[in-house]
């Protein structure tokens, strides 16, 4: 188990205090400034090459500009800037406390199954409920995620072959295999659902409609305040349930909660961007390592670090491929796989 | 760890079948696959008669059925039956070299590797990499060949650590699988490929594009390392058992499980030309022949047998069963997951942290 609990016990020193408060205002900033320079960058580079001073004159003056850029700009790649930052934080956010939760550096909830149980859902809503407006494939999304992540404890819970760590990752690995499955079965069978879902299965940020995002902002706000209400929770969760518990923690509440966060966030992401896996993962490892001694403030910078490398990747996604684009799904998997292999290794010593 | 009947762990503490449960458990899965690759010869749009089938087949009958046999349903039942011997043959292999039902080669990312080169191969348009140029002067057969030995190689480098952990061998295997199916999704949406299914029907594993201009080059290539199999029988009966006594017994140890590896790796690599990474056959069926035959180890021969029946009965299904024809690969993961899943769930001795 690699989770730092690293707050000192004891009071530190007033010169400590002040150097970690001053690290803290750095990172706090570097992070403004890095979302920021990332959402500049969706904004000003695109899979068709518009020159930057066309950029800043449709943002100045949109009249001045030609139409057509206009409507690249503010049609495509603000809304998938938008997107982009809302599904990477939650997603950030989602991993961390997934790491936190299940006390294992390799949770993430693309990885734990949750995100591919909310993808089944609306899929299976689509085909078989007919559904057809936002609001529907968020609580569809919703169900998904919670059921299909209870699922992933509970069979995790039993299984005796292997260690936490890489049964929960292999219990996931399965669940979402069976989930994809299924999904593809239903895909397949149901025209008007290929159609709609072009590209969905793989995450893709582009095309995605702003109109989701009244529909999702419940979640994103339940969310936040489960995540806040969880914060004390986490030094304890570090040590193990049983430590946790004596230290006067209801484990079973900060569990749930806790869980409960993690489908909010991870259902209101897969929502407007489809399953996408590792933002989650990667995220909670960047900030621990800008943050080593302080495990809540690592858990809450997951939400900048998660919008930074999910636009990220979307922007390289635009820029690397020649013609077309990437879907961000299969970029953030690129990245994030070889990233897994090292965590693994590192862990599995 | 050898699988026996305690799941994941340890060798049975059953009595072992003899050769006579051997023989009917496999007459009654031959029967099975016979069965099975009739009924889709003879099913369809347009019904031909058994009697009509073993016409076709035999050569004797030249009319429309005879056509329509032949020509349209022969392909989809002989490469099932490549493919389901190929993949229940290595998937049988490494399990019982790295002592890991998990290590197959469709879950620890060796069929995703190759068909990442397989597609990089068919893939027509050469703006894509600079790799492609010379990888789409490769045969498919021989591209998936190497891509599903790069993969391999890859996840066994990674998860060496004085020896091979099965946790580990999973975890990296898992995360090699997640890089390649990327990747393939990444030449699949930029490459201009002609006549190849979506890469949703590819990813999954299908055998409604099923090439029959490969099949030839396939078959020599599963037939050379098969001889190789039955040249190396001996190596592999006794690494299985117990590597120290199969040293002692005057056998290289290390040169033995290398190329042993290489043939099954390879195996599971040329297949996935024809079809894709179909998942779960070649970790479920050297399982499901396993249990039922009672074998001390996942028998290579019980496992490709299995594996054919698995396809044929897959793809029967996933044709006959749907509005629209399914790719084969939904089916095997429905019919692989719960093996997996039973096989975790029995397990009750820790085999990796």
């Amino acid at each position: 188990m690699t989770i730092p609990s690293g707050t000192p016990a004891t009071a530190p020193g007033t010169a400590t205090r002040r150097h970690r408060r001053l690290r803290l205002t750095l990172i706090t900033a570097t992070a403004a400034v890095a979302v920021m320079l990332s959402a500049a960058a969706s904004v000003a580079f695109g899979s068709q090459p518009m020159p930057l001073s066309q950029v800043l004159t449709v943002l100045r003056d949109p009249a001045a500009a030609g139409s057509e850029a206009v409507a690249v700009v503010w049609g495509l790649r603000i809304p998938r800037t938008i997107v982009g930052l809302i599904a990477g934080a939650a997603l950030g956010v989602a991993g961390a406390l997934a790491q936190v939760h299940t006390r294992n550096p390799l949770a993430d909830p693309g990885l734990l199954g949750v995100t591919s149980g909310a993808g089944f859902a609306v899929i299976a809503g689509m085909a078989f409920l007919g559904l057809n407006a936002p609001l529907q494939y968020v609580w569809c999304a919703l169900v998904g995620a919670a059921l299909s992540g209870a699922l992933v404890l509970l069979i995790a819970g039993r299984i005796r072959a292997f260690g936490p760590i890489t049964t929960i990752v292999l219990t996931g690995a399965i669940t979402s295999a069976l989930l994809g499955a299924a999904s593809t079965a239903i895909v397949l069978t149901h025209e008007e659902i290929m159609r709609s879902f072009q590209g969905w299965s793989t995450g893709a940020l582009v095309n995605r409609q702003l109109d989701l995002l009244p529909a999702i902002a419940p979640l994103l706000a339940a969310g936040i305040v489960l995540t806040l209400v969880n914060l004390p929770a986490w030094p304890g969760l570090a040590l193990g349930d049983e430590l946790a518990a004596g230290l006067g923690r209801n484990v079973a509440a900060d569990r749930t909660i806790g869980i409960s966060a993690i489908a909010v966030l991870a259902a209101a992401a897969t929502a407007i961007t489809g399953p996408l896996a590792f933002i989650g993962l990667l995220s909670p490892h960047v900030a621990r390592r800008l943050m080593p001694d302080a495990p809540i403030a690592a858990v809450l910078l997951t939400a900048p670090i998660g919008a930074v490398l999910l636009l990220a990747a979307d922007v390289l996604g635009r820029v690397v491929v020649t013609h077309g684009e990437l879907p961000v799904g299969v970029a953030t998997a690129l990245i994030g796989a070889p990233v897994f292999v090292v965590i693994a290794r590192a862990v599995t010593r | 760890m050898t699988p026996g009947s305690r799941g994941l762990r340890g060798h049975g503490s059953r009595a072992r079948g003899g050769l006579t449960r051997r023989v009917l458990v496999a007459c009654v899965f031959g029967c099975v696959g016979i069965v099975f690759a009739l009924l889709s010869l003879s099913t369809g749009d347009v019904d031909v008669p058994i009697p009509g089938v073993v016409r076709a087949v035999l050569g004797l009958d030249a009319g429309t059925g005879s056509f329509v046999v032949t020509e349209l349903r022969a392909p989809r039942v002989i490469g099932a039956i490549i493919v389901g011997v190929g993949l229940g043959a290595a998937g049988a292999i490494t399990q019982s070299l790295l002592r890991n039902p998990l290590a197959s080669p469709d879950i620890i990312g060796v069929t995703a590797g190759a068909s990442t080169a397989a597609v990089l191969a068919l893939a027509s348009s050469s703006a894509l990499l600079s790799v492609q140029s010379w990888i789409a002067g490769l045969p498919v057969p021989l591209a998936a060949l190497a891509g599903g030995l790069i993969a391999g190689s890859l996840v066994l480098a990674l998860a060496w650590r004085r020896g091979l952990a099965p946790h580990r061998v999973v975890l990296v295997g898992l995360g090699v699988n997640a890089g390649f199916g990327a990747a393939t999704s990444w030449v699949l949406l930029h490459a201009d490929l002609p006549g190849l299914a979506s890469s949703l029907t590819w990813l999954t594993g299908s055998l409604n594009q099923v090439r029959t201009e490969i099949f030839a080059s396939v078959a020599l290539i599963i037939a050379i390392i098969l001889v190789l199999l039955v040249l190396l029988g001996r190596t592999l009966a006794l690494l299985r058992y117990d590597v120290r006594i199969a040293g002692g017994l005057g056998i290289h140890v290390p040169r033995g499980q290398l190329m042993l590896l290489i043939a099954a790796i390879g195996l599971a690599a040329v297949v996935t030309a024809v079809a894709g990474p179909v998942p779960f056959v070649a970790f479920a069926a050297p399982q499901i022949a396993l249990a039922a035959m009672r074998t001390e180890g996942p028998p290579v021969a019980g496992g490709a047998l299995v594996g054919a029946v698995m396809m044929l009965t897959a793809d029967f299904a996933a044709v006959r069963l749907f509005s629209s024809a399914l790719p084969v690969g939904v089916i095997t993961s429905f019919i692989g997951i719960p093996v997996l899943l039973w096989l975790l769930l029995r397990t009750h001795r820790r085999v990796g942290s």
